[in-house]
């Protein structure tokens, strides 16, 4: 007991030195305060002591971009979720197991799932994978999936975190700034590192807690994507008592809607033991091709694959249809460059939209610059207008730096582009559960379909997967409308004939 | 609970910091050993400080988080933790670390009174270096081991007894030679019973550990490198420590305190102490 005595007034005159000057209320001191609210300062040191951290939680996630209507909420998956994290890397394991929600099941993103699905998500430094398992690449049998587009985004999540906000805002230096809004202590900062040109606000409560943190990232659909998450219900919420404070719910919202709701059941923020190796695979995988791959499926027809979504080219006498601009302008682009290098001199006058889901609608900004007119299902036409009028700024898209009035055309149940040399039927869907804007294609002379997410063919000689709903209504659809249909360029997966899908419906 | 305080080794840190600028003011010349190499005989422990009075007033003011001594502790503990250094455990056995250290107030074998052993003792408190051997003394807590410990290292050019013919043991088989200026230190043969840290870092009884001293002026480096194919996926090198030379020609070695374990079963939660 003596040496702790003398231990304690070592530590006591440490702490008179590097107590915080309570005078000025600048920007500092606020972060200052709301670190020390959270309970990450620590020691006569007074160090922010949090570096590694796990929490578990129950809740939803939900799928941006693939609601069942334009301008409704994102679909919703029930989820068990942990992550475990660590700031001195930076990185982040999100481990979801994610089920179907209760009731009618619609919309995209993988919805409905035939059973419960693991997914763990990983980003390390510059790093990004997906892990079959915890530690996939160090471990015989496992699997670790290069995902090398998903860095910014993991990155985010980690750093938007309560205690990443804090430490983000004392990086920032001088360039935070603190005020108040409607009562509100508010900081904002710039991010910086990978995150460098993304601006941080973060509210406080009354308890100096992070309550709201909102950022702005670039989206090919929705432009200066606004992202809000609220923390509430502060408490400690770990096993091991530490006096840490972690939101007991946190709700994330894009674009209005959630996208995350959890309820949080445990936290440790005890430091334990986090790693983060990356696999030799990811570190050295190169980083995916732009590329678009041609195929000729008959007169005037082009399959243009090459990457997660495909489009079809459609060659009329005097100008091309194009079916799908997905993803983003950078795809975009490089589809129409195709489409010009394999039907010469010919304006892509119309290009057709499948449905509204955002990786299928991403591209569609770039096709309006490049002056076509986009047939869409009638849905979505306000909702396109809405959208493309909103701001691009933060990474200025083809549209954006050449405006362009777009010029939509609306489909209701049936619309026919004919010139006499080729035929383009449009369809709408009916009856399916993934997009009620839902549009297929039809080629009579080819008797060639084109249709988006109803049917994904698997890879030869996969095995039969389980009952797909929507395999069924897109083969019911076809019989309702007299299609006689030999071919399918589905614009996911491969060109297949028609028995192909007539076997998947009959094993079945 | 052992009869020493959590912070002490914290506060050995902080008192080395404190020494500093004295030291700085030395020789910088590094000796030598009629051999010709360094010279690393000394204790290399800093300058000590007085213990203070149970009676002194500062302690009855300390300015621990709201005032308390439990949160000292409990700072001490997430302090501790925080360290981003470290060792990289096959996937399969991250959870048993984290178990181990959870649990840390019954599976750490040092809360237990056990020896740390090498290399959680980390680098000696003084050194007696002969021609052929060197003698390290080590003194708790700044050795991070409970109760005085020592070793003898021959640096005789002998090789290492075969693994096989070794039984494991908390310090290993330790064989040093020189690599131009730096002490290198070879050890095999542990049990399997010794942390590598408070973190719950366990090892097998094939760990191969290496050590680097290197002596600059009066300053000390000690480094540790650790392979343990059996639960590492890659050799993990420990975080650098420095230590100063005590000038005091009177300065002598404290006898370490015995560590008895008597409170381990009123402990009603998992924090740590």
């Amino acid at each position: 007991m003596v040496r702790c005595l003398f231990c304690y007034t070592l530590i006591a005159g440490a702490l008179a030195l590097a107590a915080p000057c309570a005078r000025a209320q600048d920007a500092q001191s606020v972060i200052k305060t709301a670190e020390y609210a959270l309970g990450m300062i620590r020691g006569p040191q007074r160090v922010d002591a949090i570096n590694t951290l796990e929490y578990w939680g129950t809740g939803s996630t939900y799928a941006f971009g693939q609601s069942y209507r334009p301008d409704s909420a994102w679909p919703e998956f029930k989820v068990t979720y942990h992550a475990s994290l660590s700031y001195a890397v930076p990185a982040m394991r999100v481990d979801v197991t994610r089920s179907n929600p209760d009731g009618l099941i619609q919309g995209g993103g993988g919805l409905p799932l035939a059973a419960p699905q693991r997914q763990i998500q990983v980003v390390s430094g510059k790093f990004a994978w997906n892990e079959s398992v915890p530690g996939a690449g160090f471990t015989p049998g496992s699997t670790a999936t290069p995902t090398p587009g998903a860095v910014n985004d993991r990155l985010l999540q980690l750093w938007t975190l309560p205690f990443g906000v804090l430490k983000m805002a004392v990086k920032a230096g001088l360039a935070a700034k603190a005020s108040t809004e409607g009562g509100a202590t508010v900081i904002t900062f710039p991010l910086s590192g990978a995150l460098e040109g993304i601006a941080m606000k973060v509210t406080l409560n009354a308890k100096n807690q992070p309550e709201r943190v909102e950022t702005r990232t670039s989206d090919p659909v929705l432009g200066d994507l606004l992202t809000e998450t609220t923390y509430s219900d502060y408490r400690d919420l770990g096993e091991i008592a530490t006096d840490v404070q972690f939101p007991s719910h946190i709700v994330q919202k894009q674009g209005s809607f959630p996208v995350l709701d959890l309820t949080i059941t445990k936290a440790d923020p005890n430091n334990p033991y986090i790693v983060f190796p990356v696999p030799d695979n990811v570190e050295k995988a190169p980083l995916a091709p732009l590329k678009v791959e041609t195929q000729k499926v008959s007169d005037g027809v082009w399959y243009l694959t090459g990457g997660t979504h495909h489009s079809v080219a459609v060659e009329f006498k005097n100008y091309v249809a194009l079916v799908e601009c997905p993803l983003n302008d950078e795809r975009a682009m490089a589809v129409i460059e195709s489409v010009k290098k394999i039907i010469h001199n010919k304006p892509i006058r119309y290009v057709v939209n499948s449905h509204h889901h955002f990786d299928h609608l991403g591209g569609l900004r770039a096709c309006v610059a490049e002056g076509a007119t986009i047939l869409t299902a009638a849905e979505n036409k306000p909702y396109y207008q809405k959208v493309w009028a909103m701001p691009h700024t933060l990474k200025p898209d083809r549209l954006a730096q050449t405006p362009k009035k777009p010029v939509i055309e609306a489909v209701t149940e049936k619309r026919v582009l004919t010139d006499g040399t080729q035929t383009l039927e449009l369809y709408h869907l009916q009856g399916t559960n993934h997009a009620d804007t839902m549009l297929i294609g039809y080629l009579p002379k080819a008797k060639v379909l084109i249709e988006a997410d109803v049917y994904n063919p698997a890879p030869p000689n996969a095995p039969a997967g389980p009952l797909v709903k929507e395999n069924v209504n897109l083969y019911e659809n076809i019989k309702r409308l007299n299609l006689d249909v030999q071919q399918i360029t589905p614009l996911h997966g491969r060109l297949v004939t028609i028995e192909d899908l007539q076997k998947v419906i009959a094993r079945n | 609970m052992k009869q020493s305080c959590p912070g002490c080794v914290l506060l050995s840190v902080v008192l080395c910091m404190i020494s500093v600028p004295a030291m700085a003011q030395g020789n910088q010349s590094t000796p030598r050993t009629a051999d010709g190499h360094p010279d690393l005989n000394g204790l290399w422990i800093g300058q000590r400080a007085p213990f203070v009075q149970s009676d002194d007033p500062l302690a009855q003011n300390l300015a621990s988080r709201d005032g308390t001594l439990l949160n000292f502790e409990r700072d001490n503990a997430i302090i501790r933790r925080s360290d981003p250094n470290k060792p990289l455990y096959k996937p399969e056995l991250w959870e048993k670390v984290q178990k181990l250290d959870q649990n840390g107030n019954t599976q750490d074998p040092s809360f237990g009174c056990m020896p740390a052993g090498v290399p959680r003792m980390g680098p000696p408190a003084k050194i007696v270096q002969t021609p052929k051997e060197m003698v390290f003394l080590y003194v708790s807590p700044a050795a991070e081991g409970w109760g005085d410990a020592y070793r003898v290292i021959p640096t005789d050019g002998r090789s290492h007894t075969p693994l096989d013919d070794l039984d494991g043991t908390w310090k290993g088989e330790s064989i040093g030679h020189w690599e131009d200026d730096t002490l290198v230190i070879d050890t095999i043969g542990f049990n399997d019973t010794s942390w590598l840290d408070i973190t719950g870092y366990f090892h097998s009884e094939n760990m191969h550990v290496v050590e680097r001293m290197h002596r600059d002026g009066d300053t000390l480096t000690w480094q540790a490198t650790i392979e343990d194919p059996d639960v590492l996926i890659k050799t993990w090198t420990m975080n650098t420590r420095t230590l100063k030379l005590n000038p005091d020609p009177k300065a002598w070695l404290t006898e370490t305190l015995p560590c008895v374990e008597r409170d381990l079963s009123h402990l009603v939660t998992k924090e740590h102490h």
